[in-house]
C-alpha cells in the first residue's frame, strides 16, 4: 500500500510540464530567446557563424568568472576582488615565463594556485575574521591590484613564447578554445553545485546560516570552498585573457569584470540575500549581456551609451523575479 | 471606574481566544493577569493597547465607551504599554529613544535636543536613575533598556500602564526598584494593568488578580489572602488529555546519561539518565535553562563542567554537526529562524542533515534520496502539493512535520524538542504526539522541552522540573500534575 503510494507520488512529479517547469526555473532563457529574435530582426549580420562565435569568445571570460560568483553569491557573499585577481594570476603566468623561463604548464599551475590561494585568504576574512564580504573582497581588490601594479610598474608583460598565445586564439573544430573552456566549466559547475552534497550545502548556508549549522553543515567549511572556487575561476579567466595578447596588462586588465559578473548572476535569478541561484541562470544572464553587447555594436550605437541598457536590463530582471 | 472591558472576544481564523471577557481597572490601583501560555493574556493585552480591535464586546474609559483602532489612539488617551521585548531603537540615545516621534521642537522646525535631554534626565532621575541621557540604548544592560522604555511610558503621561512580564529579564535588586515605580506611580493615580507568570510577585505588589483560561475569564478577586496553591488551582483548571496516545512505561537500556552538567549564568548540576523508548519531559518557567540545556546538549554551546555519556562512552561535541554523527536530532523552538530552509523545496529541507550518511561519496544519488524523502512524507503525513514544493508554502504544522522528518532521514536515536508544538494549531499538535509516539517505540530516545504543561503531563515517561537553573523536582507519569509542576517551577517546596 505504501508503495504504491510512493510510486504514484513519482510518477505525479516526473510528469509534470516540463515548459511549466522551465518558466519557473529558467525564466531568464525565455528573456534570451526574445532578445535574440530580436537581434536577428534588427541586424542581418547577428545570426552569421563568425559572429554568433564572436558573441560567445567576447563573453568567455566574464562567463567564467560569473561562475565562480555564482557559488559565492548564493552562499550569501559577494567577491569583488576577482576582475584585480585576474590580473594579479595573470601577472604570475606571464612573470613566471617571462623572468623566470618556466614551462607554459608550470606558468599556468602556479597562476591556477594564486586564484586559490586569494580565494582562501578571503573565506578566511569572512569566516575567521568575520569580516564582512563585501569589505573582505574590497580590500582584498585594491591589494591585488596593487601588488600586480606595483610588480609591473603599472606597465604590461609580455610573453615571449607563441605557443601560449594559441589557448586564446586557436580553434578546435571551429571553436574557439576560449570558448570550450568556458562550456567545460559551465559544465563542471553544473556538477559540483547541483549534483554533490557540498552544492546542496551552499543552498543551505546561504538559504539559513543557523539552520545549516543545526543540520551537521560546516559552514566554515563550505564558505571557504566557495570562495576558493570564486579565486579559481578568476584565474582561469586570466589564463586566456593573458593568452589572447600573450601580455597582461597590470593597469587595465580584469576592470570592472567583478561587476559584469555579479551582473550576470543576478540576471540569472540568483539573490543577493543568498540561497537562490542556478548555474544555467548564471550562463543564460552572461549570453543575454553578451549578446546585448553585440548586439548594439552591429546597430553602431554608441558603446557610451550601452551601460544604459545594461542598466536597464539588471533593473528589470530582478523587477521580474521577485514575484514572491 | 478608570477603565472597563466588557464581553471582549476576539477570534483568529475561526478560533476563539479571547470569549465574552470582563475586567475592569481602578485609579492608583495594580491588576494582575495570570494565565498559562495561549490563555488569551497577550490578546488583551493587544486590544487594551490597540494594536488588535475586538470583535464584540464594549471598552469603556471613565465611563464613556471609547474605540481604540491604533496603537496612536491608545496613546492619546493616556495608555501606556511596556512590552516585553523593549521597543527601542539601540543606535539612538536615552533621550531619542523616549521622545521618539514626539520630540520637542524649536521653532517648530528643529529638534529642542537642549530640552529633550533635561526632560529625559528628570524623567530617569524620577525613576531613581542616573543615567546620562546621552548614552546609547545599545551599551545599556537588558533591564537598564527596560528602564529607559519604562521612562517613554511615563513621558507621554499616561493614565493607564500595561507591564508585559516586566521582571522576566531583571535582577532582584532591579525587581525592587521596579516595585518602588509602580509604588510612586500607584500613588498618583496611575492604574496598572500587571502581566506575569511570577506568582510570588503577586502578593508583594497586586491588588487585584484576574486569571484566564483558554480565552475564558475565571476569577476575579483581591490578591490579599490568594494564596499561589490556590491560584495555581485556578489557572490550570481541570485536565484535558484526551488526544495524548498511550504514554510509553517501558523503557530500554540506558541511552544517555548527564552528570554534574553546568553553565554559568544559565543552568548547574544538570543530571538525568535517559533510555531507549522513553519520553523524558523538561518543564520550567520561560528562563529557567531549559532551552539552554537543549543546546548544550546538542553542542550548539559549550558547557563549563560535567559530562554526557552517549551509550555509556563519554562525549564531548564542538559543534551540532558531531551530534548529529552520534545521531542527536534538534527540533528548535524557532523554525523559521534554526530551522528551515524555506527557499527550499520539502525534499530537500528533509534530506539535507542526512545527505552525508545516503551518499558514500559527494555525488548525490537522487533517485534514493527521493524516496527517502517520500517515506519521511509518508511516515509523517505531510499534507503538500508534491515533494518539490517550497516548504514555505506549508502550514506550520507540516513545516514542522518536516523538521522532524528531517532527523528520521538521518536515522537519529535522539530527538531533543524545543517546544515541538510551537505555534501549531491542536489538530496538527496530536499528530505530531502520535509520531512522537511511533518512534518511541522503534527505540528512540525522546527529550521534551516545553512549557505547555499539559503536553507534558499527556507525554512524558517522566518529567524533570527546572526553576533557576536546576533541576527541582522529578515526577514520574503517574505523579504528573499540572499544580505539582507550577509549583516546583515557580520555585515553592512541595
Amino acid at each position: 500500500m505504501s508503495n504504491a503510494v510512493t510510486e504514484l507520488n513519482k510518477t505525479q512529479t516526473k510528469e509534470r510540464n516540463w515548459l511549466k517547469y522551465l518558466w519557473e526555473q529558467y525564466s531568464v532563457l525565455f528573456a534570451l530567446i526574445v532578445l535574440i529574435i530580436f537581434a536577428s530582426i534588427l541586424s542581418e549580420h547577428f545570426l552569421s557563424i563568425t559572429n554568433i562565435t564572436n558573441v560567445l569568445r567576447q563573453v568567455s571570460i566574464v562567463g567564467i568568472l560569473s561562475l565562480g560568483m555564482t557559488f559565492v553569491i548564493i552562499l550569501g557573499g559577494i567577491d569583488l576582488s576577482v576582475g584585480s585577481v585576474l590580473a594579479m594570476s595573470g601577472t604570475v603566468v606571464m612573470a613566471s615565463q617571462v623572468t623566470y623561463s618556466t614551462s607554459i604548464p608550470v606558468s599556468i599551475v602556479l597562476g591556477l594556485m594564486c586564484g586559490l590561494i586569494i580565494g582562501l585568504i578571503n573565506g578566511l576574512m569572512v569566516t575567521y575574521g568575520k569580516i564582512t564580504a563585501f569589505i573582505a573582497t574590497l580590500a582584498m581588490m585594491t591589494i591585488a591590484r596593487s601588488i600586480a601594479l606595483f610588480y609591473a610598474d603599472a606597465g604590461a608583460i609580455s610573453g615571449l613564447n607563441s605557443t601560449y598565445a594559441k589557448i586564446g586564439n586557436a580553434y578546435v573544430f571551429g571553436i574557439p578554445i576560449p570558448v570550450i573552456i568556458f562550456v567545460i566549466m559551465v559544465f563542471l559547475s553544473y556538477i559540483v553545485l547541483e549534483k554533490t552534497v557540498y552544492g546542496r550545502h551552499v543552498y543551505a548556508v546561504g538559504g539559513n546560516a543557523q539552520a545549516a549549522r543545526l543540520s551537521a553543515i560546516s559552514v566554515f567549511r563550505v564558505t571557504i570552498i566557495s570562495y576558493m572556487i570564486c579565486g579559481f575561476t578568476a584565474a582561469v579567466g586570466s589564463i586566456i585573457e593573458t593568452s589572447r595578447l600573450n601580455s597582461i596588462s597590470t593597469s587595465t586588465s580584469g576592470n570592472m569584470y567583478e561587476l559584469d559578473a555579479i551582473a550576470a548572476v543576478i540576471i540569472g535569478g540568483a539573490s543577493l540575500s543568498g540561497g537562490r541561484g542556478r548555474i544555467l541562470g548564471t550562463l543564460f544572464g552572461v549570453l543575454i549581456l553578451g549578446v546585448l553587447s553585440n548586439t548594439m555594436n552591429l546597430l553602431n550605437i554608441s558603446p557610451y551609451l550601452q551601460g544604459v541598457v545594461k542598466g536597464l536590463i539588471i533593473v528589470a530582471a530582478v523587477l521580474l523575479q521577485k514575484r514572491d | 471606574m478608570l477603565l472597563q472591558l466588557n464581553n471582549l472576544t476576539k477570534s483568529y481564523f475561526g478560533v476563539t481566544v479571547l470569549d465574552h471577557v470582563n475586567f475592569d481597572l481602578k485609579q492608583g490601583e495594580v491588576h494582575a493577569i495570570l494565565g498559562q501560555n495561549g490563555a488569551g493574556k497577550s490578546t488583551l493585552v493587544k486590544l487594551i493597547s490597540g494594536v488588535e480591535e475586538p470583535d464584540n464586546g464594549e471598552i469603556y474609559l471613565d465611563g464613556n465607551l471609547v474605540r481604540i483602532p491604533s496603537t496612536l489612539e491608545a496613546q492619546r488617551l493616556g495608555i501606556s504599554t511596556i512590552y516585553q521585548e523593549t521597543a527601542l531603537v539601540p543606535n539612538m540615545t536615552i533621550a531619542e529613544n523616549i521622545f521618539l516621534g514626539r520630540e520637542p521642537k524649536l521653532f517648530g522646525l528643529f529638534t529642542h535636543y537642549s530640552k529633550m535631554k533635561r526632560e529625559a534626565k528628570k524623567i530617569l532621575k524620577q525613576l531613581g536613575y542616573s543615567f546620562h541621557p546621552t548614552t546609547l540604548v545599545r551599551d545599556l544592560s537588558i533591564s537598564e533598556q527596560q528602564t529607559v522604555a519604562i521612562a517613554k511610558a511615563i513621558s507621554r503621561q499616561c493614565r493607564i500602564m500595561i507591564m508585559d512580564e516586566p521582571t522576566a529579564s531583571l535582577t532582584e535588586q532591579e525587581c525592587d526598584r521596579l516595585f518602588r515605580m509602580i509604588e510612586t506611580f500607584k500613588s498618583e493615580g496611575v492604574g496598572i494593568i500587571y502581566i506575569t507568570h511570577r506568582l510570588k510577585e503577586v502578593q508583594g505588589i497586586c491588588d487585584r488578580v484576574t486569571i484566564l483560561r483558554d480565552g475564558q475569564h475565571v476569577i476575579t478577586r483581591e490578591a490579599k489572602g490568594f494564596n499561589e496553591k490556590e491560584i495555581i488551582t485556578y489557572i490550570v483548571g481541570k485536565e484535558l488529555s484526551h488526544y495524548f496516545p498511550p504514554v510509553p512505561i517501558e523503557v530500554g537500556e540506558e541511552l544517555m546519561r548527564v552528570v554534574g552538567l553546568g553553565k554559568r549564568n544559565q543552568f548547574t548540576d544538570i543530571d538525568f539518565t535517559l533510555h531507549e523508548g522513553e519520553i523524558l519531559g523538561f518543564a520550567g518557567l520561560a528562563d529557567s535553562g531549559g532551552s539552554e540545556l537543549a543546546n548544550a546538549l546538542f553542542g550548539r554551546v559549550r558547557t563549563d563542567e560535567g559530562s554526557i555519556y552517549w551509550r555509556n562512552e563519554k562525549v564531548e561535541f564542538r559543534s551540532p554537526r558531531q551530534a548529529i554523527h552520534h545521531r542527536f536530532g534538534l527540533v528548535d523552538r524557532d523554525r523559521a529562524k534554526a530551522g528551515m530552509f524555506s527557499d527550499m523545496p520539502v525534499s530537500r529541507n528533509l534530506t539535507i542533515s542526512g545527505l552525508r550518511r545516503l551518499n558514500k561519496w559527494q555525488f548525490i544519488n537522487e533517485q534514493k534520496e527521493q524516496s527517502k524523502a517520500l517515506d519521511a512524507v509518508l511516515q509523517l503525513d505531510i499534507k503538500m502539493i508534491d515533494p518539490e514544493q517550497e516548504i514555505k508554502f506549508l502550514s506550520g504544522g507540516n513545516q514542522q512535520k518536516v523538521m522532524f522528518g528531517r532527523w528520521l532521514v538521518a536515522d537519529s536515536d535522539l530527538y531533543i524538542l524545543n517546544e515541538p508544538t510551537c505555534g501549531i494549531d491542536i489538530g496538527a499538535k496530536s499528530e505530531l504526539y502520535v509520531v512522537i509516539h511511533e518512534l518511541v517505540q522503534e527505540g528512540k530516545g525522546m527529550i521534551v522541552i516545553s512549557s505547555d504543561l499539559s503536553e507534558l503531563i499527556g507525554l512524558c515517561t517522566r518529567i524533570l522540573v527546572m526553576h533557576e537553573g536546576r533541576i527541582v523536582d522529578q515526577i514520574l507519569h503517574e505523579f504528573a500534575t499540572e499544580e505539582r509542576i507550577l509549583s516546583a517551577a515557580s520555585g515553592l517546596q512541595s
